[in-house]
């Protein structure tokens, strides 16, 4: 327990900030409104909100990119002005952004050293700078080598490296955005501890994010906004999951949505003995076999990285295979092309939207069309015929309730979780008979996830056979029927739902045989 | 051949690499700063042209680099503009500006094709001239070579050894970084577009006025020397030591050419004069062969001591733009 006012690196800590009021308008919304939040040192605060619920923007505005239209900022007591980055730098505040403010060609040390004065006046002095940075990362428990590019670093190492540019440039205060959404499990554990021992230290942080487990993994205090406004703030220990859920959405958001039982029919897909090459350095697929049937959930496991790409490509005809086959009602449709399944009505939610699920320069109305878009009604005599087409979009956008001030918006303008509500509107909608979904819930917040899970179910429901890959292991357990493990593009084992537990799927995904384990007398 | 010849043939191949080591290094800093300057060729012909149109008539041939530079720096700033403020397609404006530019200086050259101008003297070192073959090779030349060596220095060591040449790479790489660092990405870009054109203004009057000296018009031969030079940017790597080396190399394929002639009687003159064009297109095919996939491919399956040396081999070679290059900032 330090008792000066001082923290590690030198500087003075913060005792307190105090944000009263803020308020902020953009064209058409109101980002913030009348937000109180306050943080004090040697403490955790989480900011907890949907996207879209005013956390980056209340950030941005503590940090200087934004001006507030009302409210003040308090810091120790005494009023402040931030008007740029640097006055918060200037103040002993710190932002760790969610996308890296890293220049991948130049070192750790130049990229710490960026902007900063030197001691040698004109010329670089990233001797004194290394040496620096190696201090602080001795203080901090971090690791992390000065004449390292970025490039060959890891994304967990990167982090850690917008870290100690923060550190070295004074932070007293560091405002955390988002900080896991990019991160393994492993690493996140990695940053727990080192914002643990910041907190030990003296300095203050805030943490934003949408992941509730984080929140009160972390947190002591946390601060729920929605829609631009505060719901509340409360000591972590006092909350629970569900409150917090809850208060983020405004209902009762359901953890454990209702899966009800389905007459499970014919076999649908199914996979024998497919192998197949990987060009990520990870294994490809080796010996895969599965099947799904129709009204049924299949749910793949497995930690990341271990070919759950290359199973969804090669299902949707995007990888070629190099042994075995894909059967797909009764017909082998091994090396067709992704249209030619799409004809047989497979539908693919894809694990990286913005890439692979939709086209950024279309908009909403042309991209829900994309499968279908040369048959009729959409096309017709090689002319699209637009009124089916916004008819169409229309129809989906309100089923889906796909949030877009309008039909032509272009698709990169909506956030993740409308994004995926298009990729869905889209895939679902046209009754496919069978479904790959790929981590489909990644990157969405409470309500968005709530709606996808409810969507899988609903399908599964009209006689689907749904294939989901995901790396949530919560979401597995809660939507799958049988679950099979998938490790180094192998599959370990098929267990149903009820035979399954954590502990038995961990071990599996940890790459431990079914037979090697003990048997729970 | 004996060594006095090939000195002085030497010492003549950095003379003549001269103009292109100020277009290369000109260039180097607008891309590395994030902006694609290609009016370089018509940027080259104008300035050549202007500078000597000033020069013949002032008599003064410090003029004539003055106003060639200040020619150079304007295409520059019309460049800058459309890219940077207006958010225009950067290969599209330099595009339309090389061919204007030649034009002009075409059009407006008229009067002065012909016509015997002023011309860089010789500035012999003393001392240092008459120490054996260096002293030929080095200090026996004009002004603006022995500016050439030290511009080379120059921007090496601003862009790798002091903190605004730092900021300079970030702009270039990422000017979102830049930008949160403090940087007003956009100012300097327009700094380092108008200082890269100012400079690549001081090639064509180095032609005009000493290398080349005179105007001829079409048939001035400096037409394609600045699709050259766009050539040798990226060759080097945008590091001004490397790129000033792909000039010399230039210029020394086409000194072999004339050397050779007479030996290969057989071969038309003309082949031997193109013939430097394309040896540098396959250099800079060779220098970037590392990311083709045959070579990814045998890479991987090569043991691996080899593969780490091969791979840190290829690396050092390979030629990456800046990762901003083209891309018009924009703070959000």
């Amino acid at each position: 327990m330090t008792e000066s006012n001082r923290l590690a690196s030198g500087r003075a800590r913060i005792d307190s900030l105090e944000m009263r009021g803020i308020t902020k308008r953009f064209p058409g919304v109101l980002a913030n409104d009348h937000i109180d939040f306050d943080v004090h040192f040697g403490e955790v605060h989480a900011l907890l909100g949907e996207n879209g619920a005013g956390k980056s923007t209340l950030m941005r505005i503590l940090y200087g990119l934004y001006h507030p239209d009302q409210g003040e900022i308090l810091l120790n007591g005494r009023p402040v002005i931030i008007s740029s980055p640097t006055d918060a730098i200037n103040l002993g505040i710190g932002m760790i952004h969610q996308h890296f403010m890293l220049v991948q060609s130049m070192t750790v040390a130049e990229n710490v050293a960026l902007g900063l004065p030197s001691s040698r006046g004109l010329l670089t002095d990233l001797d004194r700078v290394s040496k620096r940075i190696v201090e602080l990362a001795e203080i901090y428990s971090l690791k992390i080598d000065p004449s390292a590019y970025i490039w060959q670093l890891s994304v967990g190492q990167q982090q850690r490296v917008e870290i100690i540019k923060a550190l070295y440039r004074g932070a007293a205060l560091l405002i955390l955005d988002e900080p896991t959404a990019v991160l393994t499990p492993q690493e996140v554990d990695e940053l727990f501890i080192i914002m643990r021992q910041m907190v030990k230290d003296g300095h203050a942080l805030i943490f934003i994010s949408h992941k509730l487990h984080e929140v009160v993994a972390i947190s002591n205090r946390v601060t729920v906004l929605r829609d631009g406004r505060k719901i509340g703030t409360r000591p972590t220990s006092e909350t629970t999951k569900q409150d917090l859920a809850n208060w983020m959405v405004g209902r009762e958001i359901s953890f454990a949505p209702d899966r009800g039982n389905v007459e499970r029919g014919e076999i649908r897909l199914k996979l024998d003995q497919v192998c197949c090459g990987s060009d990520r350095g990870t294994p490809g697929l080796c010996d895969v076999g599965l099947e799904v049937r129709s009204g049924e959930i299949l749910g793949v496991a497995g930690v990341s990285g271990n070919g759950q790409c290359e199973l969804a490509e090669t299902v949707t005809g995007l990888r070629k295979i190099t042994a075995g086959r894909v059967v797909l009602e009764g017909e082998d449709v091994t090396g067709l092309a992704p249209g030619e399944l799409t004809d047989r009505m497979l539908s693919y939610i894809p694990e990286e939207r913005m890439r692979d699920g939709m086209i950024r320069e279309f908009t909403v109305a042309e991209n829900m069309i994309l499968r279908e878009h040369h048959k009729r009604p959409y096309s017709r005599f090689g002319f699209l015929a637009l009124s089916d087409i916004s008819t169409h979009a229309e129809k989906l956008i309100a089923q889906f309730h796909v949030k877009t001030p309008s039909r032509e918006t272009l698709a990169k303008n909506l956030s993740g979780g409308n994004i995926q509500k298009v990729v869905l509107a889209r895939e679902l909608s046209r009754s496919p008979r069978v479904i790959i979904a790929a981590q489909p819930t990644r990157g969405l917040d409470i309500g968005a996830t709530e709606y996808v899970r409810e969507q899988l179910l609903e399908q599964r429901r009209a006689g689907a056979a749904i294939l989901l890959i995901s790396e949530d292991l919560d979401e597995i357990l809660a939507l799958s029927d049988r679950i099979a493990v998938i490790y180094e593009g192998r599959v370990m084992d098929i267990v149903s739902r009820e035979a399954a537990t954590p502990q038995k799927l961990g071990l599996l995904m940890a790459g431990v045989h079914p037979e090697e384990s003990a048997p729970a007398t | 051949m004996d060594t006095q010849t090939l000195i002085i043939g030497l010492a003549g191949v950095l003379f003549a690499a001269a103009p292109i080591v100020f277009a290369v290094l000109g260039e180097t800093l607008s891309e590395r700063a994030g902006v694609i300057n290609l009016s370089m060729n018509g940027s080259i012909i104008l300035s050549a042209m202007g500078g000597f149109a000033v020069a013949y008539k002032t008599d003064n041939i410090f003029l004539g680099f003055l106003t060639g530079m200040a020619i150079g720096a304007a295409v520059a700033l019309i460049v800058a503009f459309a890219s940077i403020t207006l958010k225009q397609s950067q290969v599209a404006v330099g595009f339309v500006l090389t061919l204007v530019s030649r034009d002009l200086s075409y059009f407006l050259g008229n009067p002065f094709m012909g016509q015997p101008g002023p011309r860089l003297s010789s500035l012999s070192i003393p001392g240092l001239a008459d120490i054996p073959f260096i002293g030929p090779l080095l200090f026996k030349h004009d002004l603006m070579t022995y500016f050439s060596f030290l511009f080379i220095f120059l921007a090496w060591a601003w862009i790798f050894r002091t903190r605004p040449g730092l900021m300079l790479q970030g702009i270039g790489e990422r000017p979102a970084a830049a930008f949160v660092r403090g940087a007003n990405v956009n100012r300097l870009r327009y700094f380092y577009t108008v200082l890269g054109g100012a400079l690549i203004g001081l090639a064509g009057p180095t032609y005009s006025l000493s290398v080349k000296a005179g105007w001829n018009g079409t048939i001035s031969g400096l037409d394609g020397i600045g699709w050259i030079a766009l050539s040798i940017t990226i060759f080097g790597g945008w590091n001004p030591l490397r790129a000033a080396f792909g000039a010399y190399l230039f210029a020394l394929l086409q000194w072999l050419g004339l050397v050779l002639q007479p030996s290969l009687p057989g071969i038309p003159s003309q082949v031997l004069q193109v013939a430097p064009f394309p040896l540098m297109i396959l250099t800079l095919l060779f220098v970037n062969i590392g990311n083709a996939e045959w070579v990814e491919r045998t890479l991987a399956a090569m043991p691996e001591p080899t593969r780490r040396v091969t791979a840190k081999v290829l690396r050092a070679l390979r030629a990456s733009p800046p990762a901003a290059l083209g891309v018009p900032f924009e703070r959000d």
